[in-house]
């Protein structure tokens, strides 16, 4: 009778589900990518609301992962999750909204010089919520993922594609800028 | 008048991994004894806690699954449609390919019940006319009338599978499905497994993960090319919640009349603005026909959830 012998440590490198299903995402199967967003969209899309304040949040969702699809053979296979690589893309996808907001904006204004542009389409419903729309969108990611995702500033700076140094003046302002409004709002 | 403590600044930086390893255990230290640094550290986390306590507006369910079908509908069709483009490329080296006689395969296989490809199992479900063939970058099964079964195992990197129907075609995303045409019209798709994307002539391109069905009513065949506002409504045609038109849809309703708009985003700007032009003037049909135009020419535009509000009945 044959036995089975522990003959040695299995040591080759485990890829976690994240890192499995993007492969086969970026082979073309739909299904894996539909694995990944069922496991991170309702934590993406939480911090797309915070970030952004609701406006657009689904499509940038949305926009992250139809990305996420084309990117997928990039991500790094050794990476236990990819939550940060997520919110890194959704980082950027919402700046990118952000500067087409503005440019439309600017086409309205144009369009009606006698009627001002839409300036922000938010609705804020509490001091926190109040304290955030007044940072640019750039602090307010920075001080979404530090402050709430628990990121650090080396991650951040990796997710936004960014120096560090950058990503702790985002945070140094923002933190101040939002004490200052909830301040100004206790008195 | 008292003086802050000139270290209270530490105390964001050590926070944010700016002090080394020493300096912040000093620091821990310090804030013991001293009230400045203290109160920033306590301010610090009622920021904290009050940012991370903000309510963040929870997808319910329902939202959730309905955003997880039209992004994996999106991710679909911009996979799809580089590939798209690259075509008349492909075709031609498959010309010169067939010239050495080698590469392009035809097998009509009317009578034969399953033939095994490398990778695609075909499986006549009644009545299937069909044949398959192969070229550098896709296997195609053409399919004249009947019903068949594909089961496709692509490996990573495989060949695109494209079911050529009389009305239009329907790419394969890794699956098992059925086909059924009839008088030159397709019937019906169901998918067992996977997804595939269904695009027929003049209608906007559809994706069906697995379970889902799509068939069609016989106003499908002789409904005009979509340019006027309805273009926007999904498909007639459906046993399944209708698919959302969404922008892409609307783009890829056919790939001979697609309209890739290569302009930049002021002129997608200017294509939102005349929407919103005309909507103020109050000329609403005039409006409608405007987003159509936008959809079409900007299928993944920044502001196709707008536009398409325009058009919701």
């Amino acid at each position: 009778m044959s036995k089975l012998r522990l003959v040695g440590k299995d040591e080759s490198p485990r890829e976690s589900p994240d890192a499995l299903a993007l492969a086969r995402a970026a082979a073309g199967e739909l299904g894996a990518l539909g694995e990944v967003f069922d496991r991170h969209a309702a934590s993406l899309h939480r911090f797309v609301v915070r970030s952004t304040g609701g406006r657009d949040a689904e499509d940038v969702v949305q926009t992250t992962f139809v990305r996420a699809m084309t990117l997928a053979s990039t991500f790094d296979r050794g990476a236990p999750s990819a939550r940060p690589w997520l919110f890194g893309i959704a980082s950027r996808v919402i700046l990118e909204h952000r500067r087409a907001f503005a440019r439309l904006s600017r086409a309205l204004g144009r369009l009606a010089s006698s009627e001002p542009p839409p300036a922000r389409i938010e609705t804020a419903t509490s001091d926190v919520d109040r304290a955030l729309a007044r940072l640019t969108t750039a602090k307010r990611v920075v001080l979404v993922l530090a402050e709430v995702e628990g990121y650090g500033c080396e991650e951040i700076a990796l997710m936004l594609d960014v120096p560090v140094g950058t990503v702790w003046t985002r945070l140094h302002h923002a933190r101040r800028e939002v004490r200052a409004s909830l301040e100004e709002g206790n008195r | 008048m008292s003086r802050t403590c000139a270290r209270v600044w530490e105390v964001s930086a050590a926070r944010d991994g700016r002090l080394g390893a020493a300096a912040a255990s000093a620091l821990e230290g310090h804030i013991e004894r001293c009230d400045d640094c203290r109160r920033e550290r306590d301010a610090l986390e009622a920021v904290r806690e009050q940012l991370q306590g903000a309510t963040a507006g929870e997808l319910d369910d329902l939202s959730l699954r309905r955003l997880r079908a039209r992004t994996l509908e999106a991710a679909g069709n911009a996979r799809l449609a580089p590939a798209r483009s690259s075509r008349p490329v492909v075709l031609l080296l498959a010309g010169a390919l067939a010239l050495g006689a080698i590469a392009l395969v035809a097998r009509p296989s009317p009578h034969v019940p399953t033939v095994r490809a490398t990778d695609v199992t075909t499986t006549d479900e009644g009545g299937a006319r069909w044949s398959a063939h192969e070229d550098v970058e896709s296997r195609r099964i053409v399919l004249r009338e009947g019903k068949v079964r594909l089961a496709v195992d692509r490996p990573a990197g495989g060949k695109r599978l494209v079911v050529e129907v009389p009305d239009g075609e329907i790419e394969d995303v890794g699956t098992t499905f059925h086909v059924e045409v009839s008088d030159g019209h397709t019937r019906r798709v169901h998918v067992d497994e996977g997804s595939v994307v269904l695009r027929l002539d003049g209608q906007p391109s559809i994706a069906l993960a697995h379970g889902e069905t799509w068939e069609a009513s016989p106003r499908v065949a002789v409904e005009p090319p979509v340019i006027a506002p309805s273009a926007a409504a999904p498909p007639a045609p459906s046993a399944r919640p209708a698919p959302r038109a969404s922008a892409s849809a609307v783009a890829s309703a056919s790939p001979a009349r697609r309209e890739v708009d290569d302009a930049g985003p002021e002129e997608e700007d200017r294509a939102y603005v005349e929407v919103v032009r005309l909507l103020r003037e109050g000329r609403e049909h005039e409006a409608r026909t405007a987003a159509v135009v936008y959809l079409r020419r900007f299928p993944s535009g920044f502001r196709r959830a707008e536009v398409e509000k325009v058009l919701a009945p």
